[in-house]
This record gives structure tokens, sequence and C-alpha cells, in this order.
């Protein structure tokens, strides 16, 4: 018992020792001025490394509030692109040659103007250095046409590709200061450049950039924004306690933990990305090969409750690929809002369709058995979903498919070598034609080959010629009509099956700023990683009536 | 009477890690994978009498289930390092010279590696390859500190005059280790073969926390990750994250308690007076 | 054998070991699935939730793919940057420095489990020496196995349960980082209460599972020795009970827990694995769990060529020390 006295001791005297440090702590005006942003998975220090172009996953966080791309997508809006630091962009009739206005009166933070030549310098960047096309540029040449106007070209049709240019590892940098800089050693550590804020000070645990006052785009209400990082544990409670005041995180049960403590401050937002979490087949690999075996698995995904589990009822994902909340107008009047349910009976009848019966736990057809198995990343505790599915397999089908974790770089790298039964990737892009292009059969590598995208080996004339006439057109009417043309076969031939959507998550503490777009009403997500995005968010806020 | 309750406590947990998983389906009904979708994160109730996992899974039948998973990987590291220690320390101990000298070069090479960091490195690229590996890998690192305590013992056991003249009649040199040397570290051997058990499990745990683990087995370690990965400990979730952590706690206290005994027997000096208790100080051998 | 010799031995040895354990971290991180540039490329899709364009995908694989084929240039190319304390650059920063990093993390490292080792050390110690002079009696017997069972807790579940406990329920201690990010950084009081606020609760956690190690061994020590002839002539001339505790008893005791210490010096650099993931604590162990992570190989070799170095050199200390201490020890070499 002394030795337990002592510890409360010991403790009790280092409490006393900081609370007098917490109340040292300078509050009031400084704070009224800043935003702050809660990092939850930047770890706990950042280093200061401005290198945009560079693929590192860790650079200094929130860059995007400085350099800004030339575009941006507007996921309220289908995910089409929309001009940013160009004032238009237009392709000519065949879709090789795109002309980029570019916006006047943008001035980088050191007083320069942004110039053609600075956009030229930007585009062929990649092009120079193949190492840094951290953006994944298509296209092949960039010229300048005069002082306000740059012209890119591609080898073919661009028409899809256009969202390169709102990608915020392709941003536009001032020639003179880059030009001479060696990319592989250069860390950039004053950054300069378009974006409405500047680095105003560098510590390896808070960032503070400071809003300027002549950005192209307007003024903003707060002064500082300050970035932090904490934990996602950490950061729940320091939203509470209103320590923070915006950060992205998957909270389940933020409804009972958070947002019903302050309905009107605490937000908790969910933006469709577009995409979804889907299972993939490899259809290069018997018995996926066969289409009643892909339906039948598919229809016993238990999608309800893998949605309860994660806290986000309703959040099923259609048997399109295309998420209803971004995609509502593109979609076929039966697929819209369409939930799969568990249909034992259904896929029971399909297995029959295809000659297959179930002995034993394995796929039985003309004497060959198969024993699935499903991969996924363990790294986010994916096995407890994937338990779910088995579990539902098994008592719908009688199948025993075996749950095979992996942690996230050896996962990839079997789907890309196509070493898989069936696995769990994130399935979506820009567009329709993003979310499709996965399914190109010329992209399509023998298993052993590395696959760079069509992970499940999918080759099939009829969506191959679908395709081309996706990618082939810039005419929104015409767009949807082969976008739905693709949505039939994706349902009929199940190349993939989408369990659930994916998301932006969005924690917001709006006791000191106000005026957040909400889910159900935005014209922009208010997620960092979008760029311009951020930017409309800050600059549309209000100070909080005290 | 310590020894007797320790050993009470590792042969249920050993009890549970056997015939746990018939018990929970067979007795109690469970599954420990089934998910319960209408109990979410319930606690302790009639129903699940421990509660239940973000996913609907009944803790009490996990923690029965991590029992095996966890005394598995215990055991089987412990084989793994405490046979290792031996073949290391005994044969170091009882040849001398130069055989000594190399052997025990490598022994201390491994007692300086920092071998957390180590293990944590290998386990990471392993990972996600089954308790088996975790397992493998804990053995193959932790046998340095038990190997030099044998290598000791079995010195002097070696110079011991019976074993001098055996030799000097021409015993075969494996005969006598195996017949005569070893015999006598037996006790020192099985006290090893605890504390590497105890110390497996406790490693397999922090492994697992550190997110190496095998997500297709359940062990405590699992559990605590799984818990932690779910915000257990902010939502107040204790049912989830008491049990394993406790369980651990346990058996490592049980561990200890049995060696208390085993010294009190083994090393006379911590046995001046009856009335006292201790523990046999580990350096002394060295 | 002269104290000098023993030392150039001694030397050579951790040359040797320095030597082994570099080499040994060489061949791992190239023999393992999973390159860095699939981690890079895992990452970005994970964070932009969609999948990458596939010129994305050649340009991260040309910069980070397989390394190239030949083992030995690359071995030597690998020992020459290490001699040079050259670490390379990070991948997940790129193309920041490693020894950037490294720097960054490693005050926070020191501070924050040097002296708790320090503390823990004093306390086990001290409380050991009291159990083990009246072993049996009562503070004994009800601290010894209490100590017993909180050694065997696994240290992060302890860590979870004080953070959940004096963190999130009482608000006592912050949550997470390793100063008020309100604060600027410098030498001023304002700042240093900070640190110290945000150091408590990681401090406190190791010291409670770290004491029992050192309590136990000092205490086993302690029996021993009390039982000594010249502890029960001291006692027998009279010297007071205390006197002979802490003069003659505890100080002879001492000399195994004392190389224990110096040992744990040298473990501090790698020992904060657990606590700096709990605290989301700013030094080098969870520099060296974030870089696991993102397979970000150059980090991950450099932080652990640091903690070796820092062992190895505690350990020759402790060797220097114990030789200079105790003679036998030289001779046995």
């Amino acid at each position: 018992m002394a030795r337990k006295g002592l510890l409360v001791v010991v403790v009790m005297m280092l409490a006393t020792a900081c609370s007098a440090g917490g109340q040292s702590r300078p509050n009031g005006s400084a704070r009224a001025d800043t935003i702050v942003f809660g990092k939850t998975d930047g770890g706990t220090t950042y280093v200061r490394n401005y290198n945009v172009v560079g693929p590192g996953t860790q650079k200094t966080p929130n860059s995007e509030m400085i350099y800004e791309p030339l575009a941006r997508i507007d996921y309220s809006d289908g995910g089409t692109v929309k001009p940013w630091l160009a004032e238009s962009l237009e392709f000519d009739e065949k879709g090789t040659r795109l002309t980029i206005k570019v916006r006047q009166g943008v001035r980088f933070s050191d007083g320069a103007p942004l110039t053609a030549d600075d956009v030229v310098f930007s585009l062929g960047l990649p092009l120079d250095n193949p190492d840094f096309n951290l953006a994944g540029t298509t296209y092949k040449a960039v010229e300048k046409v005069d002082e306000s106007t740059v012209a890119v070209t591609f080898d073919s049709p661009g028409f899809s590709e256009v969202n390169q240019f709102a990608s915020p590892a392709l941003p536009m940098l001032p020639k003179k200061l880059w030009e001479k800089q060696d990319l592989n050693t250069w860390t950039n550590p004053d950054p300069v450049g378009t974006g409405p804020f500047v680095l105003e000070s560098f510590a390896a645990q808070q960032i503070t950039l400071r809003a300027r006052d002549d950005y192209w785009g307007g003024t903003f209400p707060m002064k500082y924004l300050k970035i932090i990082p904490t934990s996602a544990d950490a950061g729940k409670a320091q939203l509470l306690r209103g320590e923070i005041d915006w950060a992205l995180q998957a909270w389940s049960g933020a409804q009972e933990e958070y947002v019903a403590k302050d309905p009107q401050a605490h937000l908790y937002q969910m933006y469709a990305t577009g995409g979804a979490y889907s299972m993939l087949y490899n259809t290069a690999r018997p018995p996926f090969d066969d289409v009643h075996v892909r339906r039948a698995l598919a229809m016993t995904i238990p999608r309800g409750d893998i949605v309860t589990t994660l806290n986000r009822p309703g959040t099923e994902a259609g048997p399109t690929g295309l998420v209803d909340l971004v995609y509502k107008d593109w979609l076929k009047p039966e697929y819209r809002g369409k939930v799969q349910q568990v249909d034992a009976e259904g896929a029971k009848r399909e297995l029959a369709a295809g000659g297959w019966t179930v002995a034993d736990g394995k796929l039985v057809k003309d004497g060959t058995s198969y024993e699935p198995t499903i991969s996924f990343n363990q790294d986010f505790g994916w096995g407890s979903y994937a338990d779910i599915m088995v579990n539902s397999w098994k008592s719908a089908l009688g199948l025993q498919v075996k749950p095979a974790g992996a942690p996230g770089a050896n996962l990839y790298e079997s789907q890309q070598l196509g070493k898989f039964d069936l696995t769990i990737v994130a399935t979506g892009g820009a567009g329709a034609s993003g979310v499709y292009s996965m399914l190109a059969g010329r992209a399509a590598k023998p298993i052993g080959k590395k696959a760079a995208t069509n992970l499940g080996r999918w080759r099939d004339p009829a969506t191959d010629a679908a395709l081309a006439k996706l990618l082939g057109t810039s005419d929104v009417g015409r767009l949807k009509q082969y976008a739905q043309e693709m949505q039939s076969i994706v349902v009929d031939k199940v190349p993939f099956s989408p369990i659930y959507n994916s998301y932006w998550f969005v924690v917001i503490n709006a006791g000191r700023w106000t005026g957040w777009p909400t889910p159900e009403k935005f014209s922009y997500v208010p997620f960092p990683g979008l760029g311009p995005d951020s930017t409309m968010t800050l600059m549309n806020l209000k100070r909080a009536a005290q | 009477m310590k020894v007797r309750v320790g050993v009470a406590i590792i042969a249920f947990f050993a009890l549970v890690a056997i015939f746990g998983d018939w018990f929970s389906r067979a007795v109690l009904g469970l599954d420990p994978r089934a998910n319960d979708i209408q109990a979410i994160a319930q606690p302790p109730s009639g129903e699940h009498l421990l509660g239940t996992t973000q996913f609907g899974q009944d803790v009490l039948a996990q923690v029965i289930a991590g029992a095996s998973g966890s005394m598995f990987v215990g055991f089987l590291a412990a084989a793994i390092g405490t046979t290792l220690a031996v073949l290391v320390g005994a044969t170091a101990g009882y040849f001398g010279g130069g055989v000594d000298g190399a052997l025990n070069f490598l022994t201390n090479l491994f007692l300086v590696m920092p071998v957390l960091p180590l293990i944590f490195i290998v386990a990471g690229y392993l990972q996600g390859t089954g308790l088996w590996t975790i397992a493998l890998i804990i053995g193959l690192f932790g046998w340095a500190g038990g190997a030099r305590t044998l290598r000791a013992q079995a010195m002097s056991v070696a110079g011991r005059d019976f074993v001098r003249a055996m030799r000097l009649l021409g015993e075969s040199n494996r005969r006598l280790i195996f017949a005569e040397v070893l015999p006598h570290l037996t006790g020192l051997i099985a006290s090893m073969f605890l504390h590497a058990m105890i110390g497996a499990v406790l490693a397999e745990a922090g492994l697992a926390f550190l997110g190496i683990s095998d997500s297709g087995a359940i062990s405590w370690g699992t559990m605590i990750q799984s818990a932690q990965q779910q915000s257990a400990v902010l939502r107040g979730l204790w049912w989830w994250f008491v049990p394993p952590g406790l369980c651990i706690a346990l058996i490592g206290t049980a561990a200890a308690l049995v060696n208390f005994g085993v010294d009190e027997v083994a090393n006379p000096k911590l046995r001046v007076t009856r009335t006292q208790r201790g523990r046999m100080v580990r350096s002394q051998a060295a | 054998m002269t104290g000098k010799r023993f030392l150039a031995r001694r030397l050579g040895f951790y040359a040797v070991a320095v030597w082994s354990a570099v080499t040994l971290n060489f061949p791992i991180p190239r023999l393992m699935p999973g390159n860095p540039s699939l981690a890079i490329i895992e990452e970005l899709e994970r964070v932009s939730g969609q999948s990458l364009p596939p010129r994305t995908l050649e340009s991260i694989q040309r910069l980070f793919g397989d390394p190239s084929a030949n083992l030995g240039a690359q071995y030597l190319e690998y020992l020459g940057q290490l001699a040079r304390l050259d670490l390379g650059v990070s991948i997940r920063n790129f193309p920041t420095p490693v020894s950037d990093l490294v720097w960054q993390g490693l005050p926070w490292t020191l501070l924050l489990v040097g002296s708790t080792t320090v503390v823990a050390f004093l306390i086990g110690t001290g409380l050991g020496v009291i159990a083990g002079w009246r072993a049996g009696g009562r503070f004994d017997s009800i601290v010894t196995p209490l100590t017993t069972f909180v050694s065997s807790v696994p240290y992060f579940w302890v860590a979870l349960l004080g953070l959940w406990a004096f963190g999130f329920v009482l608000g006592w201690f912050p949550l997470a980082g390793g100063y008020d990010p309100d604060l600027l950084v410098g030498f001023n009081a304002p700042f240093a209460l900070s640190v110290l606020h945000y150091g408590a609760l990681p401090a406190a956690t190791i010291v409670f599972s770290a004491f029992g190690g050192w309590l136990l061994g000092m205490r086993n020590m302690t029996v021993t020795t009390v039982r000594e002839d010249y502890v029960l002539l001291a006692l027998a001339k009279g010297l007071s009970p205390r006197r002979v505790m802490l003069r003659y008893a505890a100080r002879n005791a001492m000399l195994p827990n004392f190389t224990g210490f110096a040992l744990a010096l040298g473990g501090v650099v790698g020992g904060a694995l657990l606590t700096e993931i709990v605290f989301s604590y700013p030094g080098i162990g969870y520099l060296l769990y974030a870089s696991l992570q993102q397979r970000d190989y150059p980090v991950m070799q450099g932080v652990f060529f640091l903690i070796t170095l820092t062992v190895l050199l505690a350990n020759l200390a402790a060797d220097s020390v114990y030789a200079l201490l105790d003679p036998r020890v030289r001779e046995r070499a």
C-alpha cells in the first residue's frame, strides 16, 4: 500500500507542477484570429519539406494552401473539372489539344505575377523529370501560345484526362525559384506560391500559416491557420474540448459521442468521394472467370451488416460502382438508390445455373474443387469485415472462404501480380470514365506480371467498346449515355462488386468559426486534400458570435 | 503455497487453451468469430457474459479463443528459446576453450543487440504470416540471457570431480552432457522456460499492439489491438480490452509465483530463515 | 591481464558487435516482400480514397522501385555511408535527410525515457533495500507480490488505461504531443512547464511499469547481502541498523543493479517505442514505428543504427565501470 501511496504522491506532485504550466498558456487574442486544424494521420512531428512535386507521403501538410493547381474537381457536380488558376481549359474537336487561358492578376506571395512562362515550366516539370510525375500527367508536350495562353497536346483524345490539371501534385510554381533546383535534394524550406496563405512559422509540432491580404481570390476572416499533429483518439477529445476546430477522421459513433453533445457546434460530416470499397474477382483464375460464381458471391455479401458495424447506416454501395450521392444524374433509373440485400436463394440458383455445387465448404464443378481466399489490408483492421462476409457465405451457400489479411504493401504487390482469388480494393476516380477505366482490356496483364490497373484481369469486348466511346467525347449528354452502358455491363457481368461507399470524413467544432458547408448543401468540400476546396471553405467562414 | 497457486493458474489457462474452443462451442454455444449484428459493442449481459465487440463478437468466446492463441505463441517461443539456450549455453559451458569462446561471443552479441527494435523490424517485414512466425521470431531473438546463465552453471557442473573422472574414463561427451550435466540443471531450465513463456506472451501482445500480428488468428494481443483500433478505450468499452489484459497479467504473476517457489528450493542462500521468501537473483548464476 | 588489455579486448568485441548489427540490418529489408514504392502507392490511394493514375504509379516505381541487383556494391556503399554518418534520404519525407528526422526526435526521447529510467531506478532500488532488509516483514510481504503483479501487466495496457483515466476522464493531462502548440519553442519558463505537463503522464506510466524490476532485483541482492559476515559484524558492533542498511548492505548489493542501470540507460533510445505510440510523443520510437509502417527503409536503418550504437556504448561503459570496481571481472576475462 505504501508503494501505491507514494505513486499517488508523485503523480499529484507532477500534476500540480503541470497545472501551473497549463495556466501560463497565452489565451485570448491570438486564438481568436486563428483556426486550428488537427492532423490525425501525419505522425507526431512534421518536417519542413515543401518540395510539393516529390513523391513523399509525409511532406509538410496543407501545402495546398500555399500552392495551387490550374483546376479543381467539383464533387457537388458529378466530379466535373472546373477552372481555378486557369480562366478556361478547352479542348479542340479531336480532344488532342487543350488550350489553357492563364488567370490574370494572380500574384505569387513574393509579389511576382503568375505568367504563361511559369505555367509552361510547371506543366513541363513532369515531362522533363518523369520521376516526379506524381500527378500522373498523360500529355505529351507543352507550349506557350502567348503571354496569357498555354497549350498542351495529347497523343489520343484526352477528354477524360483533364482532371490531372486539378491534382494538388501539379501545382503552378514560380519558374525563377524552381528552375535551378535539384528536386532530388531540395526541400524548398521557404515556399512561395500563389495560394492564399504563406508560411508564418514552422516548428516540428506546429505549423502556422498566415493569410495573405493580396490573394487573387479575396480575403479571409481569420489571420492564421495553425496545423497541429494529433492522434485519432486524442483528436476526438481535442475536438470535444474545442482545442481543435477542424479535423479529418472517420469516427464511428460520432452521433452519440460527439454531435449529440452540442448539435449546434459539433458537426460530423461525410462527403461521398464517388468511389467505393469493392470486392474484386481475379477473373483470370477459375472459378472466378464464371459469371455465375461472381454473381452468387456478390449476392451474398452482407452489405447491411458491414455498414452497421461501421456505424454508417445507409451507406451500402449500389451495384454499379458509381455512387448515388455524386452520380445521381448519371445513374440508370433502376440503379438509383438500389440496395443489394443478401439473397441466398438467388445465389444458389446462380450456382446451379453455372453447374456448381458446394461440398465440404468447397466449390465443385466437373470434379474440380476450389477453396477461395479473400485477401484484404490488415492495417486498418479490415479483418473483422472480412469475417462478416466469410460468415455470410458460409451460412448462405455453405461455402468456406479463407480470410487472408496482409499488410498494405504486401497486399498491393499480390494484387498487382494477380496472385489472389478475391480481394478488397478502393474503386473510384474522377468522373464515370475514371471509375470504369480500370476495366480496360489493354491494361490486363497475365498472372505473375505486374499490372498498374485492371488488377482483376478483366477482358471483355463489350466493356472495351463501351469504354472507348466513354473516353472519346466531352459531350455530357453522350458521356451519360455511355456511362449507362457501362453500368449495365458491370451490374450484369460483375467484374467487381461494390460493398460500401467511401467518404471524406470531416469533423468540425464550429464554436469559433461558422458557415461550414454541409453534405446536404455544398458547392465545395471542406477537405484540404482537394486543394482549392479548402480555400473556398476558409474564405466563406464567419467568426462565431461569442 | 505460492507454487501451488501459480501452478493452478497456469494449469487453468493451459486447460482453457486446449479445451476452450470445444468448451465455448459445445457448452456455451459461442463462436468467437460470429457476428451478432443486433448486439454491437454491448456491455456484459445475460446473453453475452462479457459483452460484445464493435463487430458483435462475443468477448468471452474471444478471450477463450485468445488463450489458445497467446499460450501457443508463449509455449512455442519458449520451447525454441529454451532449446537454443540449452544447446548454446550447456555446450559452451561443458566444452570450454575455443568452442566456448565462439559460442560465448554469439551469446554476448545477442545480449547486447537491441532486441525489441530488431524483432519489431523483422516481424514487420514478415507480418501477415501467422502466429507460428511470430513465435519463431520471439524464440530466435530471446535465448541469449538463458544461455549465459546455463553456461555458467554447466561450467561449474562440468568442473566437478565426478564429471571429470568419468571423462577421463572415456565416457562420451554426448552421454555426459545429457545424462550428467543437464539433469543437474533441470530446475533452472524449467524456471527459464516459464520466464520465457510469459516473456513471449507479453512480447506477442506488444507486437500485436504495434500492428504486427496475424489478423486471421485470435490472441489476447490481437484482441487488445482490435479494441484499440476501434477506440475502445476512449469510448469506455472496458469489457473489450480489460479481460485480455488481465489474463496476461494473471499468467505473468503465476509464472513469477512459481519461480519464487522454485528459487527457494534451488538457492540455499535465499532460504536462510524459514520466514524469508526470496527469489534467486539471476545475476548470481552468471 | 591488465586493465588496458581488458579494455582493448572489450573494444574489439563491441566493434565486431556494431559491425554484426549493421550487417544484419542490411539484408532484412532487401529480402522481404513489399517495397517502398508499393507502400507509397498504397498510402496515396488510401488518403485520396481513389486509385492512382497509371503514370503516377510508374513515376513512383521509377524513383523507389526495385533496388539494383548488385548487392555487394550496395553493401559497401551502405557501410561507407554509415561510416560517414550519412543516413541517406527519407522516402516518406522525400527528399529530407534521415539525420534531420533523427535529430528532431532524439532530444524528446532522451528527455522522457532518460529521466524516467533514472527515477524508476531510484524508486525501485530504494524500496528494494527496505523490502530486502526486512525480508518477510509486513512491507515486504505486501509490496513484493504486488510489484510482481504490476511487472506482469503489459506496459501498453497500463499506458492506455492511464491515458484514458487521467487524460480523457479526469482531463488532468494532455492527450498527445510534447508541448503546448500555442507556445513558442525556447528556453523559457512557460515552455519548460509545458514540456513537463505533457511529459508527466507518459513518464508516470513508464516509472509505474519499470520500477518493479529494480525493486525485485535489489530486494534479492539485499536479502543475500544481509547474511554476509561483515553486515552481521557491523550490527554486532552496535551500529544503528539504519546506518548498516544504507552504508553496508545497500552499497554492496547495489553493484549488479548498477550495471543493470547502465544497460537500461543504453536501452533508452529503443525502449520508448510503446510509450511514444500511445501518447503520440514526438520521439525516436514513434519515428521507427511510422517508418516501419511506410516501409521507409533509410529511416528504419538510421534509427536502428542509432539504437545499436547507444546500447553498445552503454554496455561498454558498464563493462569498464564494472572492471574498475571489481578486479575479479578482469581476471576472468
